[in-house]
């Protein structure tokens, strides 16, 4: 709100998401209004378990959900630079694709085709977008390697994909989607299949390409860590909402939702003292799937804090700068999070009980 | 033991061993992978070592974590421990040698030594329940028969904090928590002094993971049991394990009490492997420079065939002549561990100089 950084015009502007998939005669909804904003030169982490639609959200602002299956809510908006995704025209749209909105996928050995080389996949991204020659996209593609700190590009070029290591691989992506100068990076989990050593070098990399060419960053992630170390400004997704939102700082000093709060504690640390147990998310087991049967928060079936209101009525995220879509969040954070529930977690969860 | 793998000052850590100290002795183990080669020069073979002579002791009751990169041996070592793939050196369980057990003694022996694998959903029959799931081991060992096998499905199903109602499940009906959970519960079935635990956490999230980890450690304080717990995820590892052995391309580089590890790692290595994990905490995450990390790390040097010398030679930032010679071996250090490596007294004191092998 008063920050400055939100005073930049935004270059992405999600507004009210809402997205359902046809599955036969039933149409299940995904996303549930869900917003969102990037600045230029913005660095912003979207964190949440897997199903709670982070991937969905990143795919519908490429426009890369099947057409036939999707809906789109009636009042959602994707607004880039003006336009709205939502409604271009495919052809519009392809022209995007790639050239100022670029995408790096979570798992580098099925991003990259097996039967071609890597110049038969890189030099035609170059060729469409940038309207180069065959010569001008080799030296372009050349280029691109060595800015992504490949050694031997030349060589790499010709090389297949079974060929080079999945940091490799990783890094190709990368110079694939940065090739064309995009303004907008979104990332899908682009280091969770690499090895740790391996996974700090791309963070750097990626974040040093960022800033060198002043590219605003989408990053989905569900590692903290991750988020730690390369925005600025993140969402938190639950159940296909965003339950919270705030600068990264902020979030992780003190977190206003039950449900970020248990994420950051079940995390496990590296330093300071060990804790007997790990903290966990939920009074319940925590591994069930949200309820979808409550008519009121989504995460009101696992919350330790969850009140009779919980279940009846659906918390509204308030769009300020820093924001948590909880009915009891001013008290809970008042109180450091040692009130007590006034309403004990339903014991209606199908499958197990507490394991805590 | 005459080759100590140098978990010197860790004494038989409670009263209950009996006989022996460690449970589980680790002695000169070896894995060699071999490939038919579809060539005509006469080589028709082609060998790798994936583990070579790696030494560990795991004491009773504790857990060894075992970290590294992907290829590093970790898991080879693991089958090979529970006699699962051919390996050479020495393997004793409670005293006894495994290494070439076959047969009804193996089988036994198997009762007392199960796994746990990373991927529930690979590990566990999608066409059978639960209740079939977690019989098998009971009926394979004739552990319990008629209607005690039901009664102690529901019992390892307890343990592990599920409901019997999932015994009428099949795999695809539980959450990704709830199949490891019937993972685990399979290898208790049979009452297991000793687990190996590969990966167990890694395809979970992270609320998921968490409750996992509690669970095993609870098991383990409940049932005795003694772990070998597998895993890249150093946090994990460190939530878990007591001890901890490194492993870098088959060898184990640094070993000793994970406390001690994680405070004041002396392999180039474990240090790098350390830097590189992103903390979950914004003002720990400006640090600007690593020291120990090369930028061009990658894993494509494991493929490589060894030639002598230290293993991590070619990513070391203080490497030497010495080191490209001559490999060293795991000693006890001066911080009470045990590292291998030639200039691990510069590292510690702080005055080890980058030689910036480039190579």
């Amino acid at each position: 709100m008063s920050e400055q950084e939100k005073v930049l015009a935004p270059l992405l502007e999600i507004n009210n998401l809402a997205v359902s998939f046809r599955s036969g005669r039933r149409t299940v909804p995904i996303i549930h209004g869900v917003s969102m904003r990037v600045a230029a030169g913005e660095r912003v982490g979207v964190i949440g378990e897997s199903g709670s639609g982070k991937t969905v959200t990143a795919l519908s602002v490429l426009g890369l959900h099947d057409k036939r299956r999707t809906r789109y809510g009636t009042v959602s908006a994707i607004e880039f630079g003006g336009t709205d995704l939502l409604r271009l025209p495919p052809k519009d749209m392809r022209k995007l694709r790639g050239g100022d909105i670029a995408m790096v996928f979570q798992d580098p050995a099925t991003s990259l085709n097996p039967v071609f080389t890597i110049a038969a996949q890189l030099l035609p991204v170059l060729r469409i977008h940038q309207n180069l020659s065959r010569r001008a996209a080799h030296e372009a593609a050349v280029a691109a390697l060595a800015a992504v700190e490949i050694r031997d590009p030349v060589r790499v070029l010709n090389s297949y994909p079974h060929e080079l290591s999945g940091g490799m691989r990783q890094r190709i992506l990368i110079a694939m989607a940065v090739a064309c100068r995009p303004r907008l990076l979104i990332a899908d989990e682009p280091t969770s299949a690499l090895d740790v050593t391996v996974q700090a070098t791309v963070l750097d990399l990626l974040s040093e390409l960022v800033t060198e060419s002043a590219m605003s960053l989408l990053l989905i992630t569900h590692d903290m860590g991750v988020i730690a170390r390369l925005c600025s400004y993140m969402y938190v997704m639950y159940a296909g909402r965003v339950v919270e939102q705030g600068p990264v700082k902020d979030l992780f000093q003190s977190s206003w939702h039950p449900y970020t709060r248990g994420l950051l504690q079940s995390t496990p640390r590296m330093n300071g003292p060990r804790p007997r147990r790990l903290a966990t998310l939920t009074a319940g087991q925590s591994d069930l799937q949200p309820d979808v049967s409550i008519t009121g928060c989504s995460f009101a079936s696992r919350c330790p804090y969850a009140i009779e209101r919980c279940y009846t009525e659906v918390p509204v995220l308030a769009s300020a700068h820093h924001a948590a879509s909880c009915h009891r969040w001013q008290e809970l954070v008042a109180s450091g999070f040692a009130v007590a529930n006034s309403l004990a977690p339903t014991p209606s969860a199908a499958g197990g009980q507490d394991s805590d | 033991m005459a080759m100590s793998a140098g978990l010197q000052g860790e004494a038989p850590s409670d009263g209950v061993s009996s006989g022996t100290a460690s449970l589980l002795e680790v002695r000169h183990l070896s894995v060699t992978y071999t490939r038919r080669l579809a060539r005509n020069d006469g080589q028709t073979r082609e060998s790798r070592h994936a583990v070579r002579d790696v030494n560990f002791d795991v004491p009773r009751r504790e857990t060894l974590g075992l970290v590294g990169e992907s290829g590093s041996g970790k898991t080879s070592v693991g089958l090979a421990i529970l006699n699962l793939i051919a390996a050479a050196g020495s393997v004793r369980f409670d005293g006894q040698e495994i290494l070439g057990l076959h047969g009804a003694t193996m089988r036994q022996l198997r009762t007392r030594m199960q796994m746990v694998f990373q991927d529930p959903t690979a590990s566990l029959d999608p066409r059978m329940t639960v209740r079939r799931i977690v019989r098998m081991p009971i009926k394979a060992h004739r552990i319990a028969t008629g209607t005690g096998i039901d009664d102690l499905v529901a019992e390892v199903l307890n343990k592990v904090s599920l409901d019997t109602a999932v015994m009428s499940r099949y795999p695809h009906q539980l959450s990704g928590g709830q199949r490891q959970r019937v993972a685990i519960a399979r290898a208790l079935a049979t009452a297991p002094d000793f687990i190996v635990c590969d990966e167990i956490t890694s395809s979970l999230d992270v609320s998921v993971q968490a409750q996992v980890v509690n669970l095993l450690m609870d098991l383990q304080a409940d049932l005795g049991l003694t772990l070998l717990f597998i895993s890249h995820n150093l946090g994990i590892v460190r939530q878990v394990s007591g001890l901890i052995a490194v492993m870098y391309y088959g060898r184990v580089v640094e070993l000793g009490q994970s406390e001690q590890i994680y405070a004041n790692s002396l392999h180039p290595y474990t240090k790098a492997l350390l830097e590189a994990v992103p903390s979950p905490d914004p003002a720990l995450e400006t640090r600007p420079t690593r020291a120990y990390l090369r930028a061009d790390a990658t894993t494509a040097g494991l493929h490589k065939v060894w030639s002598g010398g230290c293993v991590y030679q070619d990513r070391c930032p203080f490497t030497t002549d010495l080191c490209r010679r001559v490999e060293p071996e795991l000693g006890a250090s001066a911080a009470g561990h045990s590292v291998a490596c030639h200039r691990v007294d510069e590292i510690r004191t702080g005055t080890a100089e980058c030689t910036e092998g480039d190579s």
